[in-house]
């Protein structure tokens, strides 16, 4: 462990540059998203990806405390740029008392094997136990797949490709720095390549929040327009009436989009639009002419809504060809 | 100030509390080696009983499993317990949530089966430099004089954080002996 020292300095120096967190990170330069990658398979990312989304509870188990950490901290990358806004605590310790995993409210939880092993798999329903060092994952509801169609089917074709290409061993310094370029599709591949898919997906369930956010003049602010919602969303609500042919086509999209309503993430994302239109709107007043900056969120949605803007006008027009549609639009989301 | 802090990463120091712990199997107790800040912040916290508080659940979240461990390997003699007894070096990180929603992050460096472990506590979940720096830290305590940890840490408390993305350089003069350190680290971090 000792080392020479050298005489000739007398300074210690550390160096690092800043993380900035609206540039996605690199598999290479994460830790924990690689070990993350290794543990588990597409079906079960998924799952955890549909279970993060609709804020569903999640405890980690392992023997292995860096792998609870890899595992607790990656989570939050795969709803990227949505945030984890319930209980976050990637180690509960032993003297923690065992009645926080029956909390009705959403958390992400990580514990150590022998901790899990004492617990009462009852209180357990609804969450879903993610057994690192098993490779295996429990759910109560027999891991039924909730993702809408086009989701899951872009995100199976997306990762699938990845696996290929074997892609995840190799990188490019350059791809790191390049966010905003065009290119940013084929370069990313290589260095955000897995998490970039699940961010994509997280983009186009968010789809044009302009289109949803309507600004309400006796408040003098923005708020979601649920029916504007659903309905860019292509999904029945109770409001129709000939809702009989709905179910037909999508019918776990509309279950996943009432679910993702109601979401204190989605809630979030809609208040700070909303702060962010206002904003907007009254800077267009007091300078007239002067494009207003546009933030990190507006732009990833925007760059998401040019990539699929091609695509998005057959869905309105043709939705009862939507799952055929898809088929035949593999790289939907670029 | 911390009562202000609308966004964890309106924050501007690097870390807000380091400490230096050891576990003694005999008394079974954890036992602070060194701290930083010596002197209370408070900044970060108003009252000593904050303070103390703060103090007592880094050293169970640090030692997260210590007892149940022990308790099995008194029951089996089994591999079960292994990982305790390893010469690897770990590293972890606990979270705290406090009553805004802020996240405080403990990364913690994990040596000698479990038993001593560096810990620094932030308001930046940058998992990668703070493996770094832990790494560096734990270079300095066993090649250097204490007052050689002392200076690196005080210029590490001190150092005001530049805008996302650009570098950030810290360096600590300590009069005679030094070791030399470029690190230079990069990570990309949401």
């Amino acid at each position: 462990m000792k080392r020479a020292s050298n005489p000739f300095n007398h300074s210690q120096q550390f160096e690092f540059e800043c993380p900035d967190r609206r540039i996605l990170p690199s598999i290479q330069n994460n830790r924990n998203l690689m070990k993350f990658f290794a543990f588990f398979d597409l079906d079960k990312l998924k799952k955890i990806f549909a279970g993060l989304l609709l804020e569903q509870s999640i405890l980690v188990v392992s023997k292995d405390l860096e792998n609870l950490t890899s595992c607790g901290l990656s989570l939050e990358y795969f709803i990227y740029p949505l945030e984890w806004l319930h209980t976050f605590v990637p180690i509960v310790p032993e003297h923690i008392d065992a009645h926080v995993f029956n909390q009705p409210f959403p958390f992400i939880y990580g514990t150590h094997t022998c901790i899990y092993e004492k617990l009462n798999k009852h209180q357990l329903e609804n969450v879903i136990v993610l057994l690192v060092d098993e490779r295996r994952i429990v759910t109560s509801d027999g891991g039924r797949d909730k993702l809408p169609v086009n989701i899951d089917y872009y995100l199976t074709k997306q990762l699938d490709y990845f696996k290929q290409s074997g892609g995840m061993q190799s990188n490019s310094d350059e791809s790191r720095y390049s966010m905003s370029s065009a290119k940013v599709n084929t370069v990313n591949l290589l260095s955000t390549g897995s998490i970039r898919p699940f961010v994509d997906s997280v983009l186009n369930i968010l789809g044009n929040y302009r289109l949803y956010m309507s600004f309400d003049p006796d408040r003098n602010d923005y708020r979601l327009d649920e029916v504007a919602f659903f309905k860019l969303k292509n999904v029945y609500t109770e409001r129709d009436s000939s809702a009989n042919s709905g179910q037909k086509y999508n019918s776990n999209g509309n279950e996943f989009y009432h679910e993702f309503r109601i979401t204190q993430s989605f809630e979030e994302f809609c208040r700070d639009r909303g702060d962010y239109l206002k904003e907007e709107k009254e800077f267009k007043i007091t300078n007239p002419g002067v494009p207003f900056r546009k933030d990190y969120i507006d732009t990833l949605i925007e760059q998401s809504l040019t990539e699929n803007s091609k695509f998005a006008s057959k869905f309105v027009m043709n939705p009862s060809n939507f799952i055929l549609n898809l088929k035949l639009m593999p790289n939907f989301l670029y | 100030m911390y009562y202000n802090l609308k966004y964890r990463y309106d924050c501007r120091n690097l870390f807000l509390y380091f400490v230096e712990m050891e576990y003694c199997a005999a008394s079974d107790s954890v036992e602070i080696l060194v701290n930083y800040p010596e002197e209370r912040d408070i900044n970060y916290f108003d009252s000593e009983a904050k303070l103390n508080e703060f103090l007592l659940n880094v050293k169970r979240f640090a030692f997260p499993y210590v007892k149940s461990l022990k308790n099995d390997q008194s029951a089996s003699t089994s591999s079960s317990s292994s990982s305790r007894n390893s010469s690897l070096v770990q590293f972890y990180t606990f979270v705290f949530t406090d009553s805004n929603r802020i996240r405080q992050y403990g990364f913690c460096r994990s040596a000698r089966g479990g038993n001593h472990i560096l810990c620094m506590v932030s308001y930046l979940p940058w998992y990668n430099v703070f493996i770094n720096l832990l790494n560096n830290i734990s270079k300095i305590i066993n090649e250097k004089e204490t007052s050689s940890l002392y200076h690196f840490l005080e210029a590490l408390y001190e150092y005001n954080l530049p805008e996302p993305g650009s570098m950030a350089s810290i360096l600590s003069h300590d009069g005679l002996e030094v070791t030399y350190f470029n690190l230079h680290f990069i990570e990309k971090s949401l």
